[in-house]
């Protein structure tokens, strides 16, 4: 008897599993790979190529060594713009996070069934082209500008000043101008997934509605922002058109001279060093934020 | 304040519906949301005792969690006034009412650990450091959850959450502790166990309880006294066994268990027709046109029914075999009827007799004139 049952318990383990193969797998991953190869790895590989090789009077010559790198990097010019892109991308996108946040709290909490709309309007410039957005900002703080005409009317300055623009202050407020909508979206798309309870909950418990900022609101939507501001960053620190419309002299930033390099100077090999530099400082940043973006679950 | 561990000491035992001071009183409180047009809680006059387990029994709509959440203080009333412990606190912020909410969804910190969680109020309040761990530890304990101080609220099943909200709400030792429909997501088994968990806490504690919930049977069993609401207004509010026994009107009638209504109309002052039914009355109603609530469980089948003043003889109609007893439906006359026929067993046709003693019938009001004739006298 015991034998039969055994004998009849066997076929359950033997039954017929479906098994995905491999080559199943593969082929139902093969899009995505595809893109990702075409667009990019390809890309990058082709960039980091140029960057190790030689330029001869315009020519690339396909000879592998560290040079364009080690001609930057004793470079004075090249340290410079590199110290000053990164402290105007990280100024200009921490104001943007100082702004946006705090926005789109007050939109989550405040704004109740009109929400959607007040964020549509705050993300709307973004629909407008970014060549003339970044020309706005040059009407408002050029020489004859609206910023000029309104000092002048009011009779804080005598003549109008050529202060405002073309300097690395302009290029700031411009950049922090651009960088707020993308921080306010990844804010604003964090803090709405925080549900109504949690607030009630902290009051509940006894918490002001700044410490149940504290406490509950900023630790689950701190992720959030971090993405906003890696977004903001990454963007600002690669900007070319922005220094190069109101940023004058004092006003460059190292996409200039990628511009440049690949342009004018016709040194490619050059370009794609200071891209692939301008690349791994982006990645730097996100490395640091990922830091922020996890959550944290601790008790003091 | 009370504390959780010498509440038997320092507190009197709660009396069920006792005498001592309200701590919850609603002045003509009512309630109209932003743009909708009836308002979800309408004059509403209500204390609670000291200690009591007070239930608001309710279906979705009927205002029973808006007007949990007005004494919680995330809802203002439009008018009337809400006042805690003697003290007026209309308009006070949620933060400072000395009132602890179990939520229905538990609202626990998805990014503390359950010992953060427990500690969250304690925190606030400013408690001393060193104070904070053993009162954590003992509130754990109290709901059964020791060992699980350093889970997130991820890695907890529904009824131990449930229990973590319900240490975080008792951690503070608030005066009022308001329950909505806090076993809603639970099924039936956890259900049943987490009902004497609350009904064992709250006497233990010593705390007011307020519960919201649209199960009658978990509000039967629960309270020392309770509310029904409908549409805004309190139908009634008794002891549980007074709802049962006397429901005011029609609706508590239905609502809670189930019940015949008969509409009647009477004949003499102990006499009433429903439809070609002759009844008998111990009660001379009121009005000419009234409604009669029976419950299935007071009719007597079969022979023993002949010495009741009213015996019917009927024909079956459909049987429900639920389990415990069976449940037999007749058409006497053009009446309607559910009995409940013990181990007797009927099949649909047969003849059946049954009867109730005058004492059983309630006259029951029309649904809503019961507040309205509390608010008159």
């Amino acid at each position: 008897m015991a034998a039969a049952a055994a004998r009849r318990l066997e076929p359950i383990t033997a039954l017929p599993r479906r098994i995905p193969s491999p080559v199943r797998k593969f082929l139902i991953l093969t899009p995505v790979l595809l893109w990702i190869l075409a667009l990019v790895i390809l890309p990058n590989v082709f960039l980091v190529s140029y960057s190790l090789w030689k330029n001869e009077l315009g020519a690339v010559a396909h000879v592998w060594n560290l040079h364009n790198y080690s001609e930057l990097f004793t470079s004075h010019v090249f340290i410079t713009l590199l110290k000053r892109t990164l402290l105007i991308a990280m100024i200009s996108t921490a104001c943007a996070t100082l702004i946006a946040y705090p926005l789109a709290y007050v939109v989550v909490t405040k704004f109740g069934r009109y929400k959607t709309l007040a964020a549509l309007l705050i993300i709307i410039p973004l629909w407008v082209s970014y060549l003339m957005r970044i020309f706005a900002w040059k009407i408002i703080l050029g020489e004859h500008g609206v910023l000029n005409g309104l000092l002048e009317s009011v009779g804080l300055i005598d003549k109008p000043s050529t202060a405002f623009l073309y300097s690395t202050t302009t290029v700031i407020v411009t950049l922090t101008y651009v960088a707020i909508p993308y921080v306010f979206l990844s804010s604003y798309t964090s803090l709405d997934r925080v549900p109504r309870h949690y607030y009630e909950a902290s009051a509940d418990c006894g918490a002001s509605a700044w410490r149940t900022f504290r406490h509950v609101i900023w630790p689950l939507t701190r992720p959030g922002v971090a993405i906003g501001f890696a977004i903001g960053f990454v963007l600002t620190f690669g900007d070319y058109v922005t220094p190069a419309m109101v940023g004058g002299l004092s006003g460059t930033m190292l996409g200039s001279i990628v511009l440049q390099s690949f342009g004018t100077a016709d040194n490619w090999p050059q370009g794609a060093a200071i891209g692939v530099t301008i690349i791994a400082a982006g990645l730097l940043v996100l490395a640091l934020v990922s830091v922020f973006t996890r959550l944290e679950a601790e008790i003091d | 304040m009370s504390s959780l561990t010498s509440a038997p000491q320092t507190e009197p035992a709660a009396p069920p519906g006792g005498d001592g001071a309200p701590v919850v009183q609603l002045k003509g409180v009512s309630k109209t949301y932003p743009g909708g047009e009836v308002p979800a809680v309408d004059k509403m006059d209500l204390t609670i005792q000291e200690g009591e387990f007070f239930s608001i029994l309710g279906s979705s709509g009927s205002g029973k969690t808006t007007t949990l959440r007005m004494i919680a203080g995330f809802e203002q009333p439009t008018r009337g006034s809400v006042v805690l412990d003697g003290v007026d606190a209309t308009g006070v912020p949620p933060y400072r009412r000395d009132v602890n909410t179990v939520f229905q969804n538990y609202a626990l910190f998805p990014h503390m650990k359950v010992e953060a969680n427990v500690a969250y109020p304690l925190k606030m309040a400013g408690t001393p450091k060193g104070e904070i761990k053993p009162r954590v530890a003992e509130a754990l304990e109290r709901v059964s959850m020791t060992g699980f101080e350093k889970r997130l609220p991820h890695q907890l099943s529904g009824g131990q959450r449930q229990r973590v909200a319900l240490a975080r709400a008792l951690i503070g030792r608030p005066r009022l502790l308001l329950l909505d429909e806090p076993l809603g997501a639970l099924d039936l088994k956890l259900r049943e166990n987490m009902l004497l968990v609350l009904k064992h806490l709250q006497r233990e504690v010593g705390i007011t309880f307020i519960y919201v919930t649209h199960d009658q049977g978990e509000a039967l069993a629960m309270s020392d006294r309770l509310a029904v609401m409908n549409g805004g207004y309190v139908e009634q509010l008794a002891t549980p066994t007074e709802i049962y026994e006397r429901p005011a009107t029609s609706f508590v009638a239905g609502f809670i268990g189930k019940s015949n209504l008969l509409e009647c109309d009477r004949t003499a002052s102990n006499n009433a027709t429903a439809g070609k039914m002759p009844l008998v009355l111990s009660e001379t109603p009121g009005e000419t046109k009234f409604t009669l609530s029976i419950r299935p469980e007071t009719i007597v089948v079969g022979e023993e029914s002949r010495s009741l003043a009213n015996h019917y003889e009927a024909v079956v109609g459909d049987v429900l075999f639920l389990g415990h007893e069976r449940e037999v439906m007749v058409d006497c006359g053009d009446q309607r009827l559910i009995l409940r026929a013990g181990p007797n067993s009927y099949s649909p046709g047969d003849p059946i007799e049954f009867g109730w003693n005058p004492d059983n019938a309630v006259v029951v009001k029309a649904t809503g004139s019961w507040l309205q004739q509390q608010q008159d006298a």
